[in-house]
């Protein structure tokens, strides 16, 4: 005896087995053991398929995705920062160093060091005399507190690190920002 | 009673943006399903899906009201893990007897084991081979057996000809049966 063929047991598991093929395969299934036995395999096999439990997502995925096409309102200069979050820090680090150099005397008066290193040092002491200056003034005017004429170490880093944001938002606002409008 | 797919999404269209984390909600679990089906790995998958969902809210304008939502979405899926998986193999490779129906007029194997459809281990024995299925495979199968889809939807999702989703959703069984059949069948034979 010929037994049915896989796709015609599958069809007429799924209701898809044409009319005139559908009652030779229901002949067929009432004599045949086997036939019969494979399509009830199939049908549980389809059965379990459909009942098998679906995978679940992370609870983050929502999160990310609402993050992403709902972006939550934050202040723009927060976001600012968090954005150059990497080249502040950098910068700063950069600066704590130099902060050091400078706070001691002798470590920019090396005779061992370049002349393109001095020359940056003396400009960026140059500024920070200045800047520290200019904080001097204003504290003067509003005469709520006497100022130090010589400022500790720790006070030159915050200074230092002050000004060194200052000149991060403006090469952001001037020149970054320049480069992107042009890029667009 | 839930509101309609494409009830929410007018309400998106309309400003509020906050509602596609409902379709998020009611989607992600299916959507997750054909992806890992798909990707056979969970955090390929995740990053799959949420990049279809992205696609799929800045593509919510183009949305054709005649459709469903799932069809329309299940396409974007499908495609993102198609893409993905093309990028790690360098494409899909087809067999060139893919196409051919005829292919499919074979005999059935022989006899099926004996065995409890209602017990554990058949069940199990199903669930864990459906996970083992090749990825061109499992996707049709997934669309056919999780989503419930037709072999029209199937195509509509896939873009694939009817002739190879049907070929591929044959396989698909046809190795789904031997795997079980396989595993059942030596687990009687150690037992006796």
């Amino acid at each position: 005896m010929n037994h049915l063929t896989t796709k015609e047991i599958l069809q007429y598991v799924d209701g898809t087995i044409l009319n005139g093929e559908r009652t030779r395969v229901v002949d067929h299934l009432e004599v045949c053991a086997r036939c019969r036995k494979e399509l009830e395999f199939q049908r549980a096999l389809g059965r379990i398929a459909r009942q098998t439990p679906l995978e679940t997502a992370s609870t983050q995925l929502k999160e990310r995705v609402m993050e992403r096409v709902v972006p939550g309102k934050q202040h723009p200069w927060l976001q600012k920062v968090i954005n150059n979050l990497g080249n502040v820090l950098a910068m700063a680090v950069v600066l704590g160093i130099l902060g050091y150099a400078l706070s001691t005397p002798t470590a920019w008066k090396s005779p061992e060091q370049p002349a393109v290193i001095t020359d940056v040092l003396k400009t960026y002491s140059d500024l920070y005399g200045q800047a520290q200056q200019y904080l001097k003034t204003q504290s003067a005017k509003m005469q709520s507190t006497r100022v130090s004429t010589s400022s500790t170490g720790s006070e030159r880093l915050i200074l230092l690190t002050f000004l060194s944001l200052i000149i991060l938002i403006a090469i952001d606002g001037l020149v970054v920002r320049t480069i992107m409008r042009a890029r667009l | 009673m839930p509101k309609p797919d494409q009830e929410i999404i007018r309400r998106i269209l309309a400003g509020e943006k906050r509602a596609f984390g409902e379709l998020v909600d009611r989607h992600k679990d299916k959507a997750m399903t054909l992806a890992l089906r798909m990707l056979k790995n969970r955090e390929d998958a995740e990053e799959a899906l949420q990049d279809a969902f992205v696609r799929a809210f800045h593509a919510l304008p183009r949305f054709e009201w005649k459709a469903s939502f799932s069809t329309w979405f299940y396409r974007i899926v499908y495609n993102v893990c198609a893409t993905a998986l093309g990028k790690k193999w360098g494409g899909v490779h087809i067999s060139l007897d893919e196409e051919d129906e005829q292919n499919l007029d074979v005999p059935s194997e022989g006899a099926p084991p004996d065995v409890e459809y209602e017990s554990k281990e058949f069940q199990l024995s199903v669930m864990e081979e459906v996970k083992k299925l090749p990825e061109m495979y499992a996707a049709v199968f997934t669309l056919f057996f999780v989503q419930d889809m037709s072999y029209e939807q199937i195509v509509e999702v896939t873009g694939l000809p009817p002739g190879t989703v049907k070929v591929r959703l044959f396989r698909a069984r046809t190795m789904l049966r031997s795997a079980v059949a396989k595993r059942l069948g030596i687990r009687k034979e150690i037992a006796v």
